[in-house]
């Protein structure tokens, strides 16, 4: 039995099948961002009215949570992130953390997918040499200015001081630069405490001397880290990050231009 | 011809507000609706109404659909404030009603034509298994383009339309679009909206530029100081109150989850047709 209604010319082409982009987003050019926006952003609104039930015998959930980094997040997610989209995805993420707990498991659930993994936390923290003494007591710090880096190591001593294998009073002869070289000890007043040992090269006297202050300055850190606050008055925490400018072409210096010549 | 309940209504300097009450066909009815519109209070009585956000801007009663558009429907939600008198579009002069304190109002008969016309083309569109796409981006406009889209299942552009989505698609869409699972080599496939329903033409000249070249009909809205000429299907209404934009918004999106639903029942119709011939062929056999 044939079908009673006459088709029309054009009914044929009205039912084919079409290809159609599978998301919402699609003509935004970065779908997956949007479509992660919108749809956090309908979770919190699914979820907007949340009452818990107060129980007293649990105790309250006060879990902060720290959220992806961009890198980490962008990897996850297979697109490339600015900071500003990374930015307003953690903003729904907080809004979403921000509904009264224990959080409805659904809203939960997606929370922990974009949480911060604990491994992820722990490897920054880097167990090196620079935190604690070495099995002979000493305590090393590294300080440059200017092309000269020094090497010093501070071991609790006397108050000799030896710079390259020489006195300090032998290595520089100007009293200022002596002076900064002591400047760590004399403030914290551990003059007679310790004995410093001292490797520097490049650069001239001056800044041989303020890169040994540097170094001395964070071992002493190492010995005794209660100690930060008169150091940084005193500034032997602060690397200097002046350097000689570069000369640039068409000047005769890096700032000093050649006489203006007005024909 | 403008009716005679919208011009008594504008000469007789109520506040245009309030006009909902008093834009009827027959002015004597307008008067007992008025009283029971008194009757019923204002304020909420419990305080939790109060304390509830609000979430949708157009709280309906009943359903809103381009069958039962009402002028009193278009009048409440602002539709027919254009803009400054100073600042208007020559053009848009057939579609505007007069002016009143420095704003040019807008006839909102020809608004109701003119956005029948437009959801006769969404569902038409629709019924075909067109790609409908809502571009609305002003940042008001992001949840009720979104929400447009997601009822009739097509697509929307709600934050920044990417100069170049029609006209190099293979650069800006196909950036993030999966490979070829059988062809990695190949660049993917991109697709182009064959509708578009903008917002705010005034702020998206490049996409109406791309939609032209790329021979897409637009539907859009459009005010006392926007050229309706430059698109394909206009709608003559208010494009800054909140409310209105998302009145038609819903309108053209329900049109046109109209049109996928008939198409889903004529797609089955066929199926059930096809079914039944092979079975009779078998029988035959």
């Amino acid at each position: 039995m044939a079908t009673l209604q006459p088709r029309m010319a054009m009914d044929d082409d009205l039912l084919i099948e079409r290809e159609k982009p599978g998301s919402l987003s699609y003509f935004t050019g970065n779908f997956k961002y949007n479509d992660l926006l919108i749809d956090l952003d309908h979770l919190y609104k699914q979820h907007a009215e949340w009452k818990p039930e107060v129980n007293d015998a649990e105790q309250p959930d006060d879990k902060v949570y720290a959220w992806k980094l961009r890198e980490k997040m962008s990897e996850m997610m297979g697109i490339p992130l600015k900071t500003s989209q990374w930015r307003k995805i953690t903003l729904q993420l907080n809004q979403l953390a921000s509904l009264p707990r224990p959080l409805p498991t659904q809203v939960a659930q997606v929370l922990a997918i974009y949480e911060r993994s604990v491994e992820q936390a722990s490897s920054n923290v880097s167990v090196s040499k620079s935190n604690t003494l070495d099995d002979l007591g000493r305590a090393y710090g590294v300080g440059r200015r200017k092309e000269s880096s020094a090497r010093c190591w501070v071991v609790e001593g006397e108050g000799k001081v030896l710079v390259n294998g020489v006195e300090l009073t032998d290595y520089f002869q100007r009293p200022a630069d002596r002076n900064k070289v002591t400047l760590p000890l004399s403030v914290t007043e551990s003059t007679e405490k310790y004995n410093v040992w001292t490797i520097v090269s490049g650069g001239g006297s001056t800044g041989q001397a303020e890169a040994i202050k540097l170094g001395i300055g964070r071992a002493l850190l190492v010995h005794d880290d209660a100690l930060k606050p008169t150091l940084r008055k005193a500034g032997c925490i602060t690397r200097d990050p002046r350097v000689v400018e570069r000369k640039k072409e068409g000047q005769r210096k890096a700032r000093a231009k050649y006489t203006w010549v007005k024909r | 011809m403008a009716s005679r309940s919208f011009i008594q209504a504008l000469a007789s300097k109520q506040p245009l507000y309030r006009l909902s009450n008093v834009c009827t066909r027959s002015f004597t009815s307008s008067v007992v609706r008025c009283q029971q519109a008194a009757t019923e209070p204002i304020v909420p009585s419990s305080p939790d109404d109060l304390k509830k956000p609000i979430r949708h801007s157009v709280r309906a009663s009943e359903p809103i659909t381009p069958y039962n558009m009402t002028i009193a429907k278009l009048l409440a939600a602002g539709l027919h404030l254009g803009h400054s008198t100073s600042l208007w579009e020559p053009s848009t002069l057939p579609f505007i009603f007069g002016t009143r304190e420095g704003i040019s109002i807008i006839n909102l008969e020809h608004t109701l034509v003119y956005l029948r016309r437009a959801c006769n083309v969404a569902r038409e569109v629709a019924l075909r298994g067109g790609n409908i796409l809502f571009i609305g981006t002003r940042p008001g406009f992001q949840n009720l383009t979104i929400d447009a889209a997601r009822q009739c299942d097509g697509y929307h552009v709600s934050s920044k339309w990417i100069p170049g989505t029609l006209t190099n698609a293979h650069q800006v869409l196909g950036r993030h679009a999966p490979p070829d699972p059988e062809d990695p080599g190949r660049p993917p496939k991109t697709y182009k909206p064959d509708l578009i329903v903008l917002l705010n033409p005034l702020e998206n000249p490049i996409a109406i530029a791309e939609a032209q070249l790329n021979k897409i009909p637009i539907i859009a809205i459009t005010d006392t100081d926007y050229d309706p000429r430059l698109v394909t299907y206009p709608i003559p209404a208010n494009d800054d109150s909140i409310r209105g934009v998302e009145l038609i918004a819903k309108v053209i999106s329900t049109a046109a989850k109209d049109g996928v639903f008939r198409r889903k029942q004529l797609l089955d119709q066929q199926e059930k047709a096809a079914k039944f011939s092979r079975q009779q062929h078998q029988q035959r056999r």
